[in-house]
């Protein structure tokens, strides 16, 4: 379980806290959405998971940060990076390698594993990108690019995923396949913690819990049932999705547009 | 632990205003090459220590000592490096010193000028001796790229450490592998990003014609008494009044 306790960070430079007072508890085999405005603090709030806050962003922090029991603050990013896979917004931000192949292996090889060609091979197979080993990685599309960063992330073998953004620049194909992938990463047991402020493609993931983020503090927490909830969505600067107000309006709760097709079209 | 993106961060402009920023840019400019020529004048250890203390006020007066400190402290490797080869090759330790000095001097200097003039009192400065304009862009948009330059590097350093990577300390090529995912998606990005602002410029008539200039600027008092303490820097370290 991740544990967030009382968190407040403020980036060195500037005025203004990006979080505060922030509690929460993330458990594994769930997926946890964290929704909010451009500026509210979700990409914070995903960098206290793995360590980058505190260890790389300066800045003033309070509260801590526990990672199964480990407080973030006395473990390295290296060493936490066992334990929490963090997929960045750009996934050029990663790619150094030849190939999809030297790409994937990097991270297990990085953390000292001996199995990291089964741990490559895992990952590749999940993101449906084993044809694609000898390719170079700069030569992908941009679906094949974020499924890579995700195999990345995933070879590394972390009981905890988080995704900043991770539809940004995904075209439809490539926003189902990503649902397709974190479900069954769910599956496996593994805690997904996904920030977007893509209110549809979240409806459509249909996370285990959704916290609203505004202003650095936790402004709402529950279940999907909360994209639904149009006031509280439109307090937090957010709108709600369609396939939620289409929902509502023939009473069916917490389906993605897909299912909602499905239910009226029989 | 040292941490070489640090070296950019002395170089971003500050938004702070201070006494110095507020100078007309041609001063800051004139200081600014003044403290680059001296040092490559001299080349004993005396006159780079003193052009180091002479540049002190400066670095009061503009409130950039803590960046340049944490800035010579991330190159403090490469300045490390100046003075052994230096050593290997000219067997004069105070010389070798001298040359780390220097290096470290010039640093200096630019680091004062780029932390408290924005980009655009660059260009502003370069049209008013006369360089042609799509030099003067050219030279204005690699340093408002800095900022951008200095944030993905921050990026890709976060998303590599978060895969495992540590920068290793130990031995200057192992260091240097170290960098190698630092270094690829960092070239490959600027790339990217410098052929996507060419075809911006392009899309936006750049070059189609003489260009306006909207601000003017004012020279005030303290400009001249930046300008006297800049001639007085000189006299010091070139005629050597104090020290020879």
């Amino acid at each position: 379980m991740i544990e967030i306790e009382k968190v407040s960070f403020k980036y060195s430079g500037s005025s203004d806290y990006a979080l505060r007072d922030v509690n929460l508890s993330i458990d594994r085999a769930s997926i946890t959405a964290i929704v909010g405005r451009n500026g509210a603090g979700k990409s914070t709030l995903l960098r206290l998971l793995n360590g980058l806050i505190p260890h790389f962003y300066e800045g003033e922090f309070k509260g801590r940060v526990l990672v199964d029991g480990v407080d973030t603050r006395e473990k390295d990013i290296s060493d936490l990076s066992r334990k929490v896979g963090l997929v960045f917004q750009n996934p050029e931000h990663m790619f150094f390698s030849e190939t999809v192949w030297d790409e994937v292996i990097f991270g297990p090889k990085a953390l000292g594993r001996n199995d990291f060609e089964e741990l490559g091979e895992k990952a590749l197979r999940l993101t449906g990108l084993v044809d694609m080993k000898e390719y170079p990685p700069w030569s992908l599309s941009g679906g094949e690019m974020k499924r890579l960063s995700v195999a990345c992330i995933l070879s590394m073998e972390t009981d905890y995923i988080a995704l900043d953004e991770p539809t940004v620049g995904q075209d439809a194909v490539s926003r189902k396949e990503l649902i397709d992938i974190l479900r069954s990463l769910k599956e496996m047991g593994r805690g997904i913690i996904v920030v977007s402020h893509d209110l549809e493609w979240i409806s459509d993931l249909r996370p285990d819990r959704v916290i609203v983020i505004r202003d650095g503090y936790i402004f709402a927490d529950g279940g999907p049932d909360i994209l639904a909830d149009t006031v509280t969505l439109a307090r937090a600067g957010l709108v709600p999705p369609i396939s939620s107000i289409i929902g509502r309006a023939i009473g069916v709760k917490g389906l993605g547009i897909d299912e909602i097709l499905k239910e009226v079209l029989g | 632990m040292i941490d070489p993106t640090r070296i950019f961060k002395a170089f971003q402009a500050s938004k702070e205003r201070t006494l110095y920023s507020s100078l007309h840019p041609m001063t800051k400019f004139i200081i600014f090459l003044s403290f680059l020529v001296i040092p490559l004048l001299r080349d004993d250890i005396i006159s780079q220590v003193s052009i180091f203390v002479l540049q002190m006020p400066i670095m009061a007066c503009s409130k950039t000592a803590k960046r340049i400190g944490e800035s010579i402290r991330s190159s403090s490797l490469f300045l490390l490096m100046i003075i052994t080869l230096n050593f290997i090759f000219i067997r004069d330790l105070f010389y070798s010193v001298a040359m780390g000095m220097r290096l470290m001097n010039l640093l200096v200097a630019s680091a004062i000028l780029m932390a408290t003039t924005n980009p655009i009192e660059i260009g502003d400065i370069l049209s008013m001796i006369k360089v042609p304009y799509y030099i003067t862009f050219a030279f204005v948009i690699a340093l408002r790229f800095v900022p951008v330059l200095a944030r993905d590097v921050e990026n890709i350093v976060a998303a590599q450490r978060s895969r495992g990577m540590r920068i290793a300390t130990d031995g200057f090529l192992k260091k240097a592998k170290s960098l190698i995912p630092l270094l690829i998606p960092m070239i490959i990005i600027s790339i990217r990003r410098s052929q996507q602002l060419s075809e911006a410029l392009e899309v936006r008539a750049f070059g189609s014609g003489k260009r306006s200039f909207y601000f003017s600027y004012k020279w005030t008092y303290v400009d001249f008494c930046f300008i006297v303490y800049v001639i007085i820097c000189w006299i010091i370290t070139v005629r050597g009044l104090f020290f020879l």
